[in-house]
């Protein structure tokens, strides 16, 4: 055998071994590989053993359950989706059933026969977070509504109310003036969680991120203006952490549930995140509904910002119809849905889960509920990731002063125009 | 004619040996420059199926006059020229510590490396809680010595957070001046000093006639390549403020960052990114003439 034959095998060999399988082998399961990017510790570990017992239980599927982290899922999708391998599963924000949905990124689960059977037994309003062009591009698993996180103790030795209104917060701050501890804080950093404290008071105030067309940014209308305006206001009497314009989601959990402020704009993972990262005392949390103005400021309802975790197929999964059962059996049959749980980061979207008699550790359930049940998503559009990111920075311009609330977000309004153009 | 075919094979024999390094730099600097050149006259459309759309320098035009954009080199500029003359003259003060001290040298200056050595992100998140308005060390340390009266919010307002980063960024550089300083003064011959004591210099007349002369091209080396890897930095602000407060600190490599990868406008990343590139050769160019324009003159008057 001379060297040229042998360097052919050789490359024959190296070859066939870079082939990808498309299929099991005989008497072996089918792989079904799951990118798990929840963001909390509890949901974590429910995976890790409930894919464990999945696949103890199930001789012809098996999971290969891969962990990444939350901030990486829009990257993770954007090269997968180019290259076309990746995962079959995907536990994302509800947020990139559209963008990738279009794309042809994610599977569109109305093609599976038993999908209206299953969308029955999940809550109606989440359905239109994960549908684009009539078609589902995920389970929506989990609900995350926005609410006011209260310390019940602050509040109580001061002898206050929680606020219902922008104005009844506004009278509030007096009692907190010179008191070492704000009456509110957020997180107003260049990061995405302040697009997600200004949103939602956006919504309250009747306004909305874009036009009805979407072909023009809306949130720079007097709605938008009045929310950001009550955020300067809030800062410069001093009623919220001069360095709030620098605070990430950490820093801002820091802030409160050390006793620092009494109200923050947060959700069903703010029980687990004071209690599990700050021993904060659960006795000393209320919820309540984010505030609202008192008279409603644009022709739109007054809702709240609501997110949903969803679990999708992705659209190059050569094994869809395996990832659906898997799905089924983890995020819809499990019964760790059935009981809404603050170490899961988010409220169950299941209509079980909500049934009379359910037990749960959750405190103020019914306040997350009903904001739930009022919630409204960010618009499903493709860009909607860079429009939140020119909120994030209209906002913390505004909050550090560098521009007025009306130049920050007309600058954004601006800069989101001419996303839109291109789709 | 042997002899010509012999002495030919001899000199490109050298040519040969840099065969497989110009391969790879071929793959791993050109070809990717060469295709972010193209990137950058294209509008990319990633995923919608549609070709790219050719649009001629429009990328570049719409950089140039985006308020962004003129900020964010603004603020690569401020950064680098307020950390590099403080990271130099402190380090520069360590090397000279470190070249009088005869005993354990080795282990002082592996101590030193230490912020060199650790991974910007750490380095990052390191500062950003030092910096922290309640919890940060640099606060509660100012207020326990009584010279401020309430915690600064250093990383919420745009003056105190560019500070913030400078002194970060020195911490993290000092190091490597140090030691890249103190490796020169080592070859700096020992009769030199000797014969300016015998002159009667003292020891400012040495340092300024005898230390800082030697090690001329080591410095020069050394503010080429910190403000290289200053002007490129990216981690290090990025974990600490991510750019803000109010964009104060948005230097060039996160605007690219958000351009290309945040906002999936990669023609007009790509064209950043050049724009970035071309600045950088310009300086590192007119750095080196400066630094060997004695050589040249030298070897022309010669």
């Amino acid at each position: 055998m001379n060297t040229k034959t042998v360097l052919a095998l050789f490359i024959a060999i190296a070859l066939i071994g870079c082939s990808r399988e498309d299929g099991p082998r005989p008497g072996e399961p089918t792989i079904v590989v799951l990118w798990e990017f929840g963001g909390v510790p509890g949901l974590r570990e429910w995976v890790q053993q409930a894919v464990e017992d999945f696949n103890a239980k199930r001789s012809d599927i098996h999971i290969e359950l891969e962990f990444r982290d939350w901030a990486t899922q829009r990257e993770s999708l954007i090269s997968t989706t180019i290259v076309g391998d990746g995962p079959d599963v995907v536990r994302v924000h509800h947020k990139y059933s559209v963008e990738f949905g279009e794309l042809g990124g994610l599977y569109p689960l109305d093609n599976f026969p038993d999908f209206p059977a299953v969308k029955e037994r999940i809550l109606d309003n989440v359905w239109e977070l994960v549908e684009y062009d009539d078609k589902h591009y995920g389970l929506p698993v989990t609900m995350l509504p926005f609410v006011l996180a209260v310390n019940k103790d602050i509040m109580a030795k001061k002898g206050l109310a929680v606020p219902e209104t922008w104005e009844e917060m506004m009278a509030l701050g007096p009692e907190f003036a010179g008191t070492g501890v704000d009456l509110f804080t957020m997180p107003g950093g260049v990061n995405l969680d302040t697009a997600y404290r200004f949103l939602p008071l956006l919504y309250k105030a009747g306004g909305r991120v874009f036009n009805d067309e979407w072909t023009k940014a809306a949130f720079n209308g007097p709605a938008g203006l009045a929310a950001l305006e009550f955020l300067i206001a809030m800062k410069t009497k001093g009623y919220m952490p001069a360095a709030s314009a620098a605070y990430a989601f950490d820093e801002n959990a820091a802030h409160w549930s050390t006793g620092r402020a009494a109200l923050s704009i947060e959700g069903p993972w703010w029980q687990d995140t004071v209690h599990g990262n700050y021993d904060f005392d659960l006795n000393n949390l209320a919820l309540a509904q984010v505030p609202r103005p008192a008279e409603p400021l644009e022709a739109h309802e007054s809702r709240t910002l609501l997110d949903v975790i969803m679990v999708s197929i992705t659209g190059y999964s050569k094994v869809p119809n395996e990832a659906w059962e898997v799905i089924k059996a983890l995020d819809l049959n499990d019964p760790v849905w059935r009981n809404p749980n603050p170490s899961m980061g988010g409220i169950p979207t299941l209509k079980a889960a909500y049934a009379e008699g359910v037990q749960s550790d959750y405190v103020d359930l019914q306040q997350l509920a009903e904001a739930g049940a009022n919630g409204l998503g960010w618009p499903g559009h493709p860009a909607i990731t860079q429009v939140q990111r020119h909120i994030a920075d209209a906002v913390n311009m505004a909050l550090t002063g560098t521009m007025s609330p009306k130049e920050a977000l007309d600058f954004a309004a601006e800069e989101v125009n001419e996303v839109l153009l291109d789709y | 004619m042997t002899t010509n075919t012999g002495k030919l094979q001899k000199d490109l024999l050298p040519y040969y040996f840099l065969l497989p390094a110009m391969l790879v730099l071929v793959v791993i600097i050109l070809y990717p420059v060469f295709s972010n050149l193209v990137m950058s006259v294209y509008k990319v459309k990633l995923f919608r199926g549609a070709g790219d759309e050719f649009v001629g320098l429009a990328n570049y035009a719409k950089l140039l006059g985006s308020r962004t954009f003129v900020n964010s080199v603004w603020s690569s500029v401020r950064f680098t020229v307020y950390s590099l003359p403080v990271a130099f003259v402190l380090g520069m003060g360590m090397a000279l510590i470190f070249n009088e001290i005869k005993k354990y040298r080795p282990v002082f200056t592996g101590f030193l490396l230490v912020p060199w050595a650790i991974a910007p992100v750490v380095t990052g998140y390191m500062w950003r809680w030092l910096f922290h308005d309640s919890f940060g060390l640099i606060n509660y340390a100012l207020l326990s010595l009584g010279l401020i009266d309430a915690n600064i919010p250093w990383l919420a307002q745009p003056d105190t957070a560019v500070g913030a980063v400078v002194v970060a960024n020195v911490w993290r550089f000092m190091p490597y001046i140090t030691i890249m300083l103190l490796a020169g003064m080592q070859g700096v011959s020992s009769e030199l000093y000797e014969a300016a004591h015998v002159d009667g210099a003292n020891v400012f007349e040495r340092f300024f006639h005898v230390t800082l002369p030697q090690l001329r091209h080591v410095i020069g080396v050394v503010f080429l390549f910190a403000t290289i890897w200053m002007v490129n930095d990216f981690a290090l602000i990025f974990i600490m403020t991510e750019g803000g407060p109010a964009k104060a600190t948005q230097v060039v490599p996160i605007t690219v960052y958000r351009i290309a990868f945040e906002h999936l406008r990669l023609g007009r990343g790509a064209a950043a990114a050049l724009i970035l590139l071309v600045f950088l050769l310009s300086m590192s160019m007119v750095f080196i003439r400066v630094l060997f324009r004695e050589e040249r003159r030298k070897s022309n008057a010669g």
